[in-house]
């Protein structure tokens, strides 16, 4: 059995996805942090915590690599890769980011175990969903061959991903986190996905007397979070305004 | 330039500010001056299921979502296309997120640029993805004014050109095969029949954010570093109105001196807003800043979004 080498990290925009990137980083040093925007290193400062090792990747260096490998010749790839023409076309060809930075950290995950300060629902499930447009679009060639590669590593080998979703105890986040859930597990059903409740609210023992809304906000509002939350099951649940 | 005298709203803000709650309260009061169509580019369509609580009486405009696979139709009855088209344009459309973003944004410049309504208002999807939105912009902009399309429009006349354009798409057959790029290049040979409206929907895209008649609204709450206003603010540069909005203030509401831990976190709370104000103002002199209170919103009701539009 593979102990698990690539953690995803997503959920709603807002939820605390970079802040429990970290948290899952501290939990287990042995990984590293891999993120898409620069936003692991200014949560650690603002947690006054020490920055551990964190890897990004630019579209350009992904598709230099990736030019270098299907056609062999190094100062031609590096050419066209800065080829203004080339970088429209990268853009317009969007997949190609994706399946790339997933070729990226599995690769990258089997030698040094990556935890990935992942993006929110709709660029996250359209990473996994990529894999399967290319093996619908894409008869041959390099970018079918790296989608049916990471289509193994995700059916054949589940156990070496996980998946962290985390939710704020609101309507919105909690939907879209079933959503992310429902549609991973319909790509790669046997991938383990954990929810995070993050933010949630407790009712305060020792208050002031209160005034609206702010009598509301110490104890409407935890009631509240508990109804919304009621038949979820989550694997951690972390408190409002602590750092752990 | 566009002609349209239609004002158009942006909303942009991070994931769970109150984003789709704003666009509703502001479409809502600017229905109270003409007709208003809100358009969401939020792939989530959250506003569509919180349109279901706004009371019948505040119905005042309309919703609509922005769909690719309208585009397809709308073009492929000016210039039919052949049916294997139709499927790989819908395959990209259905699994490539960016693509749809690139064809929403021209679906948004045709609609702007036609509608006689008095205001759109635009709802973005969370910032970090419309850092993205903002990005697609220019780079739809320059694909369809300086190269492929360009090059092939080039090219039907000159054979150097003609040679060069059917080398490089041999090229894209080493990356995703042969019928693959045969439909990538009878699909891009396609989209050069209707180069003339793409064109003009790109030229409008940055008149679109700075016009006179663009206004901006950028939703932040106490909590919102300034860091990410300073980011929005280089995204909008050149843009003539623009508003911060700061939700669930709590300025307003003086909260008793107390050694307990809930009194601790929210004077830190009334804190982290006067600090944001105090920058804001300071880094950003010409931006208005004004603030909707803070309410505790529970339950999606009807009644809940009634007291919110009226507030």
């Amino acid at each position: 059995m593979n102990r698990p080498q690539l953690k995803f990290v997503s959920g709603k925009g807002g939820v605390g996805k970079t802040f429990f990137s970290l948290h899952l980083q501290r939990q287990d040093p042995r990984f590293c942090l891999a993120e898409l925007t620069s936003s692991l290193k200014s949560e650690c400062e603002k947690w006054n915590q020490p920055t551990p090792p964190i890897y990004r990747f630019s579209q350009k260096d992904l598709a230099e690599a990736f030019l270098r490998r299907t056609l062999k010749v190094g100062l031609i790839s590096h050419w066209i890769a800065e080829n203004k023409l080339f970088q429209n076309l990268l853009d317009l060809a969007p997949n190609l980011t994706e399946l790339l930075l997933l070729e990226q950290w599995t690769q990258l995950s089997e030698e040094t175990p990556f935890v990935v300060d992942a993006p929110s629902t709709g660029h996250f499930i359209a990473l996994f969903e990529a894999i399967h447009g290319a093996r619908e679009l894409f008869e041959s060639g390099s970018l079918r061959s790296i989608a049916d590669e990471l289509h193994h590593f995700f059916s054949a080998t589940p156990e070496k991903t996980e998946i962290h979703i985390v939710s704020l105890p609101e309507q919105s986040s909690l939907i879209e986190s079933q959503e992310i859930e429902d549609r991973i597990k319909a790509l790669y059903p046997k991938i383990k996905i954990y929810h995070v409740l993050n933010k949630r609210h407790f009712a305060p023992e020792n208050p002031p007397p209160l005034k609206e809304p702010w009598h509301s906000l110490a104890f409407k509002r935890p009631l509240l979070e508990e109804k919304r939350i009621a038949g979820r099951t989550f694997e951690t649940i972390l408190p409002d305004g602590v750092p752990s | 330039m566009m002609t349209s005298k239609t004002q158009r709203h942006f909303v942009w803000g991070r994931g769970g500010v109150g984003k789709s709650h704003v666009v509703l309260k502001l479409a809502q009061r600017q229905a109270q001056q003409g007709n208003v169509s809100v358009l969401t580019l939020d792939p989530s369509l959250r506003l569509l299921d919180l349109m279901k609580v706004v009371p019948t009486d505040f119905r005042t405009f309309e919703v609509l979502p922005l769909k690719p696979e309208a585009l397809f139709e709308e073009f492929d009855r000016l210039a039919p296309a052949q049916p294997h088209l139709k499927t790989f344009y819908l395959q990209m459309v259905k699994s490539l997120q960016q693509f749809r973003e690139y064809l929403q944004l021209i679906q948004l410049c045709r609609f702007i640029s036609s509608s006689s309504a008095f205001s759109v208002i635009v709802d973005t999807p969370p910032f970090q993805e419309s850092g993205g939105l903002m990005k697609s912009m220019e780079s739809l902009h320059s694909f369809f004014h300086q190269t492929i399309v360009q090059w092939a429009l080039k090219t039907s006349s000159n054979p150097l050109l003609q040679f060069g354009m059917k080398k490089m798409f041999e090229l894209t057959r080493l990356f995703v095969g042969k019928r693959a790029s045969q439909s990538v290049f009878d699909l891009l040979t396609w989209l050069t029949h209707h180069s003339e409206s793409f064109r003009q929907a790109t030229d409008h895209l940055k008149d679109l954010l700075t016009s006179d008649l663009s206004y901006h609204h950028l939703i932040v709450t106490p909590e919102t570093p300034l860091d990410f206003v300073s980011k929005a603010m280089t995204y909008l540069d050149g843009a003539k109105h623009v508003e911060v909005i700061i939700n669930r203030s709590c300025l307003e509401y003086p909260f008793p001196d107390h050694q307990d831990s809930f009194s601790h976190e929210m004077h830190l709370q009334i804190e982290l807003e006067r600090k944001l104000r105090e920058s804001i103002s300071k880094a950003f002199p010409q931006v208005k800043v004004s603030s909707l209170s803070l309410q505790l919103m529970g339950d999606d009701s009807v009644e809940e979004m009634r007291q919110f539009l009226q507030s």
